[in-house]
């Protein structure tokens, strides 16, 4: 439990893009998880509960605040999976 | 004005001596686990010590800002500044560039005497207060003095509403309208001394703070408090807390019930025991008779009884409540046609509440059976406060009536069986989210996106599940031909999003071609409806055929 850098980030990456274009009603195929988050509409309170149901999902502690200090799926899952300096 | 009224601090006092063991306040910071429990004989202790700091720093009677988190140490020191007959001013911690700019324009409009915050956050709101000394709130404890004597028509806070950066509006709440309205909500709930209340609302809004902190304290019972982020992030959170500590009040709303519906699935919903939840209100932004019937239908294995809606009507301006439905009879819904339009389903927010008053009248002040919504009480606030001057100014928009006097609100309703209805809202503001957003905000954040937008109108639809925000924009006709819509409307959907934090649809339209006054005003009500008829081509898909806007009875204003 809650030690992200054992998720796999290609998986995670899968997951998210999964669960934005189905919670904002987007095309998967024509969507791109270097976009930033708000170019697409995920704004703050879709982010906090998507951060909700990812802890369900992974059984990690996500801080919705990193979702602002890593604005992409890809920046993000980069970030979140690194091994703890 | 009542003088003798027993004032909210004095209250607690009051338990303390009845119950000084009984729990006062249970935290879950994250909303699982507690993490405080303070008892009624140790709130008071906080209380006297943050009064007796007040008055030691001087700030006895001066308005004072307070912006902390949600949890023990925001109730104590708001007791605390009510006691010290100091002016509470709640705010929200600037944790986000939206909520800094919301700060700095209440600070600036408020022109309190100080700001107080957790050490933590001192430097950041030394940043936005400029000249108004900013005091980490330990240092504020002070030792034990006698409670200063003040009388009940003095302002006991101000009460920042709207989502306005650029118009922020503090409605000023006495000590006799907080009471009043104490009281009011504990009749119109019936609820008993020693209730346990639940609550993820915002401290800093009415709601949270009038309805689900000081409701319980006020009847010497336990507001079990987590904030806002915990029950968003997990929504079975609020429940859990509802079913463990057997909550006999809890409330939100809609769109809370909706995320606990959409979020929540029926094996979790399964595994609650909400069958001690009596009083389930919904008030603060439309009631939604679907979403309502949702929930009640996901929960009802869970023991939740849809007998324990209590749908309510109120705002800022009458401290909170007005009008509620009675305790038990759940949720009635009507179907009512307004001019041409298909029926649309409305829930009755039940009667006046003992001691208000709701008369309906139209725009020239006569009775009307469809008519503005005007309230009378010793809960309707005395103004608005003013600063710069530092006093408190009547409102503009009363109704003066029988030698009385009425607050206009702005909401259209009507009456059914002699329970109101509101259908509609006639002021500009947008309730998204459960906040309000001034469409002039959303409309100026438009035109700063982008120098080609020429106007602007701003307005909610309804989804059938939620508001949705729809945001029209004009330009030039020949750049309209040539710009590339989709990227265009992207990145004014991006910079309204980032200025207001609601992601809007975005169409593009002809300049002129919105709804105006004689006077060149834009009419938003007026441009919603043209919207929805399909007019402009542009795409309303989304919102449904059942989404027709109230009928344009009355004329818009000029």
């Amino acid at each position: 439990m809650n030690d992200p850098s054992k998720l796999d980030p290609p998986f995670l990456k899968e997951w998210m893009a999964n669960y934005v274009c189905g919670v904002l009603g987007l095309d998967r195929a024509a969507f791109s998880t270097a976009d930033r988050f708000d170019t697409y509409g995920l704004d703050s309170v879709e982010a906090v509960i998507m951060a909700g149901v990812m802890e369900e999902e992974f059984q990690v502690i996500v801080d919705p605040h990193r979702f602002f200090e890593t604005p992409s799926i890809d920046e993000f899952t980069a970030a979140f999976t690194a091994p703890a300096a | 004005m009542n003088d003798s009224a027993e004032q909210i601090a004095q209250t607690i006092s009051r338990h303390a001596v009845a119950h000084p063991k009984r729990d006062a306040i249970i935290f879950l910071e994250r909303g699982e686990a507690e993490t405080e429990r303070v008892t009624y004989e140790e709130l008071e202790a906080r209380v006297a010590s943050y009064a007796a700091g007040f008055e030691s720093e001087g700030l006895g009677g001066r308005v004072v800002a307070i912006a902390m988190p949600a949890g023990p140490a925001f109730i104590s020191l708001f007791l605390g500044c009510l006691r010290a007959g100091a002016i509470a001013v709640p705010v929200p911690l600037p944790d986000s560039d939206r909520s800094t700019q919301r700060v700095a324009a209440i600070l600036h409009d408020a022109q309190p005497s100080a700001v107080i915050t957790t050490k933590s956050e001192v430097p950041k709101l030394v940043a936005i207060a400029g000249t108004i000394p900013v005091f980490d709130h330990e240092l504020l404890l002070g030792s034990n003095t006698s409670a200063p004597c003040f009388t009940a028509d003095r302002p006991a806070l101000i009460q920042y509403t709207s989502g306005s950066t650029r118009a922020p509006k503090g409605i000023v709440i006495t000590h006799a309208n907080l009471t009043a309205n104490q009281q009011m909500i504990r009749e119109a709930f019936g609820l008993p001394i020693g209730v346990i209340g639940a609550t993820w609302l915002p401290h800093f809004h009415d709601m949270g703070l009038i309805g689900t902190i000081l409701q319980p304290l006020f009847l010497s019972g336990t507001a079990i408090v987590m904030p806002p982020r915990a029950f968003i992030q997990k929504p079975i959170r609020w429940l859990r807390a509802i079913a463990r500590y057997g909550a006999h009040t809890a409330g939100a709303p809609s769109f809370g019930y909706e995320l606990c519906t959409r979020i929540i699935g029926p094996d979790d919903a399964a595994g609650l025991d909400l069958s001690g939840w009596q009083r389930a209100f919904c008030g603060a932004e439309p009631v939604r008779a679907n979403v309502l019937e949702l929930f009640a239908q996901r929960f009802a294995a869970a023991g939740f009884d849809e007998k324990a809606f209590v749908p309510c009507y109120g705002l800022a301006e009458t401290t909170l409540i007005t009008a509620a439905s009675d305790p038990g009879q759940g949720l009635k819904v009507r179907e009512i046609a307004r001019g041409a339009d298909a029926p649309r389903r409305y829930v009755s927010c039940g009667k006046a509440v003992e001691g208000s008053t709701i008369l309906l009248r139209d725009e020239d002040g006569r009775e009307a059976t469809v008519g503005e919504i005007c309230i009378g009480g010793p809960h309707v606030s005395p103004g608005q406060w003013d600063g710069k001057r530092g006093e408190v100014v009547p409102f503009d928009n009363m109704l003066a009536e029988n030698g009385e006097t009425y607050l206009r609100t702005g909401d259209l309703g009507t009456f059914i069986d002699g329970e109101l209805m509101v259908v509609d809202r006639i002021k500009d503001i947008l309730v998204l989210y459960g906040a309000k957003h001034h469409a002039m905000d959303i409309e100026m954040s438009a035109l700063d996106s982008h120098p080609d937008i020429r106007a602007a109108a701003a307005f909610a639809v309804d989804d059938g599940q939620r508001e949705r925000l729809v945001v029209l924009c004009e330009i030039d006709c020949r750049k309209l031909a040539t710009i590339e819509r989709p990227a265009f409307t992207r990145d004014i959907a991006k910079h309204i999003s980032e200025a207001i934090g609601v992601l809007p649809t975005v169409e593009m339209i002809a300049y002129g071609d919105l709804p105006r006054t004689s006077s060149g005003k834009i009419q938003r009500f007026a441009a919603k409806t043209k919207f929805l008829s399909g007019v402009w081509g542009v795409s309303n898909v989304n919102f449904g055929a059942a989404n027709s806007p109230a009928s344009d009875e009355r004329s818009e204003q000029t």
